[in-house]
């Protein structure tokens, strides 16, 4: 029996914003004395109320955005019951409903990754466990979150990872996080189950928490699939169930099961209005984010005409996409409006890696003196050509009639005529266009 | 000097603008109250006098103006940085915090002084100010009656002088119900009109911070300076402040207010007696009643007990002990055990209403789901009585279906059946301005006994507390029922 991981992330990553989502607190906590950015509200004391922080809602539209989400009118918070010491109001302020993006996607590798949705939460405290007690840090409490829950799409690990990297790159990108793993501002969630039959799920999934690098969600990934296959194997299903992983063994461990789970009681903030964001202040932000890749690739294939195999392959580096269109710039600031153009600097870019250290000046200059020869060699092969079928008809007549060994002939004498300027491959095109 | 609290709080500063009085002899007459009345009615958690005179004596000679200097108590569910903040719970005996809430900082900035801290039933659970974990308040007009609750400290207050002017809180007749028991004036703003930062929540869509006064035009001046937009408080509205205490009018000519039939056929005679004099007199001066039906006497209530209760279980999750309040000294093995351990220390109230919270949202079928079931409704009631407004200026009902209550009744579970009619009653005239943030004035309109004042509860549509207040004044004026005095 073949059995194919099915696979689906939640990723979280830390907004950088400057405060705290619901307070004034400074938000950047990394290498911060303990507890000395608190307050009141973040600490969740009495008669304290949280105030939505503006810009950690404008810049999860904009990652939201990028994943082609559709982008709700209004953002609703909700409030997640439990009870752990590093939570300090007994609930996290996260979204159930009306998240502030839905049912978008990114393609990985020609591959569609539907994305389900993504929202805005707060973060919690962090315990620091001493030998004989364990104290709790506020500094993390409250800072903006922003989860990403894909569809499980995914069925190799190397599909995840290029998805993570795509991921960070966007936020990057974005420039609202950092998302740098060792300092745990992306973290990541797996869950993983394996079936026989690709067009159904599972009736079961194995999440794993807590994962801070790329190594190790590829080290959990491969364990669950080796546990998995051995209980199915044994003609059992798995048990759905949260497992924590360890680095130094490489192996996923027991947490909780779905039965111990706890119920949540989600309910609607009462502290927090619905957030409405006019459509036209979304066109605004939407307006000033970045391109993302999928728009750049759209735009290089409309704007400049190149194909768009060649356009993924300079857009893939921003370095190259930007040479690019300094090239660009640089031949239609010099007049030369013809869109052949585009496609002859894209393969210069990708078959000629050396050019790309020279200013884009000189890049272009080379880029228009190799349309000029083409085209000068282009009336030289037609009159050429022309002249060598004039001189041997009797030949023509016969290629027409189905020898075509004698095309060689004809090259050979096209090639001694232009004296060594046409290469036989430019010669044996021309002449075969003519002769059909 | 019983003449000097007699005075509403802009003659007071006339007095002393006047130099025939002082601050720190208004205060001084404030502590001889306290002096003489507070070992009976214990309205107060903790006073904070001898920091109140200090104040009152430096603002002396710099000035006057309408709250400057003047007596203020603060239920002790609003946090106050310096002074122990209880919500008259076990859970936080002792603390301390170091903030402010902003209705009370809205006041101290106005030149209000602190007196104390009221006393109230646990988290604001309760009706009677019995659910308090440290003291019962006992009423100033009898004290073997309660003051009502859960703002009984504050209106004890009130009605005993040893504040001219409380901040409490509104929550399910909170402010209107002691109001009327006490003999006193409260006012409850619309829902959003002024900051609930600071207030200690309980059901966070539900409360909202109020004013009680001995008359109206202090309990104006109160709430002019509790309302407006707080930064703090995301559910706060931007409108414009108003200038409540100068737009007092008492021309109501013309204004038309429904009383709602099926109460009045299910209170006692004597409330029904003084709810008609009242009408006698509106009517003579000009303003139209009319009775009106009402769409349903239990629905409202059953919506408030699901809101009410999902909202309490989240609200009160914070304490845990771990970062304030109350903290086991006993070893505890598990995490589970310790949080058991200082949960313990709630009272039994409050431990009812966290663990009879409904399952509020199904997670696989979220709008199934009893909380948003009632939410639905709660739009579609509110929609109705919206519509009401457009014809009506207010609607009024009782201020509270129960004349006068002797302590320790409640407890009693022959009284609890005989009277689970008034219950639910009570509950039909108090849920509307708290589900659907109509502003409500609650006032004195009569006796039933020289010891037992009765009062009149007055909602109107959203942000028209001028309205209220100025129906409220023109009844006040035209009957003398004003700074009313217990005779004790």
């Amino acid at each position: 029996m073949k059995l194919t991981p099915i696979i689906g992330l939640e990723v979280h990553i830390e907004l950088s914003t400057h405060n705290k989502m619901f307070c004034n607190c400074l938000a950047d906590h990394f290498g911060t004395e303990p507890n000395t950015q608190i307050c009141p509200v973040c600490l969740g004391m009495p008669g304290t109320l949280p105030v939505p922080n503006k810009q950690a809602l404008i810049n999860t539209i904009k990652i939201a955005k990028a994943l082609n989400c559709k982008i709700n009118n209004e953002f609703i918070f909700a409030r997640k019951h439990y009870f752990y010491p590093d939570l300090p109001k007994g609930y996290q302020i996260t979204q159930f409903q009306d998240p502030v993006g839905s049912d978008g996607w990114i393609e990985i590798g020609g591959k569609k990754i539907r994305i389900n949705r993504v929202h805005i939460e707060e973060d919690t405290g962090k315990l620091l466990h001493e030998k004989d007690e364990s104290l709790v840090d506020f500094n993390r409490a409250g800072v903006p979150l922003v989860e990403i829950v894909s569809e499980p799409d995914f069925h190799k690990t190397e599909e995840v990872i290029a998805y993570l990297k795509e991921v960070r790159l966007i936020v990057r990108n974005l420039a609202v996080a950092e998302a740098r793993m060792e300092r745990g501002q992306m973290r990541l969630e797996p869950n993983i189950s394996l079936t026989s039959n690709v067009s159904k799920l599972p009736d079961y999934k194995v999440e794993v928490k807590n994962i801070n690098s790329f190594r190790f969600v590829k080290g959990a990934i491969k364990y669950e699939i080796k546990r998995q296959t051995k209980i199915l194997a044994k003609g059992k299903t798995p048990k759905q169930e949260t497992r924590g992983y360890d680095s130094n063994d490489g192996k996923t461990f027991f947490q909780r099961s779905k039965e111990t789970t706890t119920e949540y009681r989600y309910f609607p903030e009462p502290d927090i209005p619905p957030v409405v964001f006019e459509k036209d202040e979304i066109e605004k932000i939407v307006r000033a984010m970045p391109e993302t890749r999928t728009d750049k690739i759209k735009r290089f294939v409309n704007d400049y005409q190149i194909k768009e195999e060649s356009v993924r392959k300079i857009v893939e580096d921003k370095k190259k996409a930007d040479y690019f269109e300094a090239v660009w710039k640089e031949i239609v600031d010099k007049g030369n409006k013809d869109k052949k153009y585009g496609q002859q600097i894209a393969n210069f870019i990708i078959n000629k890696k050396h050019l790309i250290g020279l200013p884009p000046k000189e890049f272009a200059g080379k880029i228009v003196e190799s349309m000029k020869t083409k085209r000068v060699d282009e009336n030289i092969l037609q009159i050429i050509l022309g002249e060598v079928l004039e001189d041997h008809q009797g030949l023509v007549g016969e290629y027409k009639q189905g020898k075509h060994e004698v095309l060689n002939f004809l090259i050979g004498k096209a090639m001694s005529m232009s004296k060594g300027k046409l290469n036989a491959i430019v010669i044996k095109e021309g002449l075969i266009k003519r002769l059909n | 000097m019983e003449n000097l609290l007699n005075k509403t709080i802009p003659q007071i500063q006339e007095m002393i603008a006047g130099g025939k009085l002082s601050y720190f002899e208004l205060m001084g007459e404030i502590e001889n109250n306290v002096k003489e009345k507070e070992d009976d009615i214990k309205a107060y958690l903790t006073l904070d006098l001898k920091k109140a005179k200090l104040k009152a004596k430096k603002l002396d000679g710099v000035g006057t103006s309408l709250l400057n200097g003047i007596p203020m108590s603060v239920k002790d569910t609003f946090v106050t940085s310096g002074v122990k903040t209880t919500v008259a719970s076990k859970m936080l005996a002792d603390f301390v915090p170091e903030y402010d809430a902003v209705s009370y900082k809205r006041l101290i900035d106005s030149g209000a002084l602190l007196v104390g801290k009221t006393n109230m039933d646990e988290f604001a659970h309760g009706f009677t100010t019995e659910y308090s974990a440290f003291q019962v308040t006992r009423n100033p007009w009898n004290l073997n009656n309660v003051p009502g609750g859960s703002s009984g400290g504050a209106a004890a207050s009130i009605a005993s002088r040893t504040a001219l002017i409380a901040l409490a809180s509104e929550n399910f007749g909170s402010i209107v119900q002691p109001a009327a028991l006490c003999g006193v004036v409260g006012i409850k703003p619309t829902y959003g009109r002024a900051s609930r930062y600071g207030i200690i929540a309980m059901a966070s869509s539900l409360e909202c911070p109020g004013i009680m006064a001995r008359c109206v035009e202090d309990a104006a001046i109160g709430l002019e300076a509790i309302v407006g937009v707080d930064p703090l408080d995301a559910t706060t509205l931007n409108v414009a402040k108003e200038r409540f205490y100068d737009q007092l009018n008492l021309d109501v000519k013309g204004k038309k207010i429904a009383v709602i039939k099926p109460i009045m056929q299910a209170v006692s005679a004597e409330i029904v007696l003084a709810i008609e004099e009242m009408i006698r007199v509106y009517k003579k001066m000009g303003v139209e009643v009319r009775e009106i039906d009402w769409y349903d006497l239990d629905i409202d209530s059953k919506i408030y007990d699901i809101l009410y209760r999902s909202e309490v279980a989240s609200n009160l999750a914070r304490y845990d002990g771990i970062r304030y309040g109350y903290r086991t000294e006993k070893e505890t093995k598990t995490l589970d055990e310790l949080y058991q351990q200082n949960r313990d220390m709630f009272g039994k109230h409050v431990k009812r209403q966290i663990v009879t919270a409904p399952i509020t949202i199904d997670k696989d079928n979220p709008r199934d789901s009893i909380y948003y079931q009632a939410l639905k409704i709660r739009r579609k009631n509110r929609d109705y009585i919206d519509k009401l407004f457009l014809e009506y200026d207010a609607i009024v009902t009782p201020a509270t279906t129960f004349g006068e209550l002797a302590i320790g009744k409640t407890a009693d579970e022959k009284w609890r059946e005989e009277n689970r009619n008034l219950a639910r009653i009570n509950g039909t005239a108090m849920c509307p301005t708290v589900l659907y943030g109509y502003p409500s004035i609650s006032f004195p309109i009569g006796f039933l006994k020289p010891t037992a004042p009765v009062g009149v509860h007055v909602f109107s549509k959203r942000l028209n507390e001028q309205g209220i207040l100025n129906l409220a004044y023109a009844y006040q004026e035209a009957t003398g029922l004003k700074c009313l005095t217990p005779k004790t």
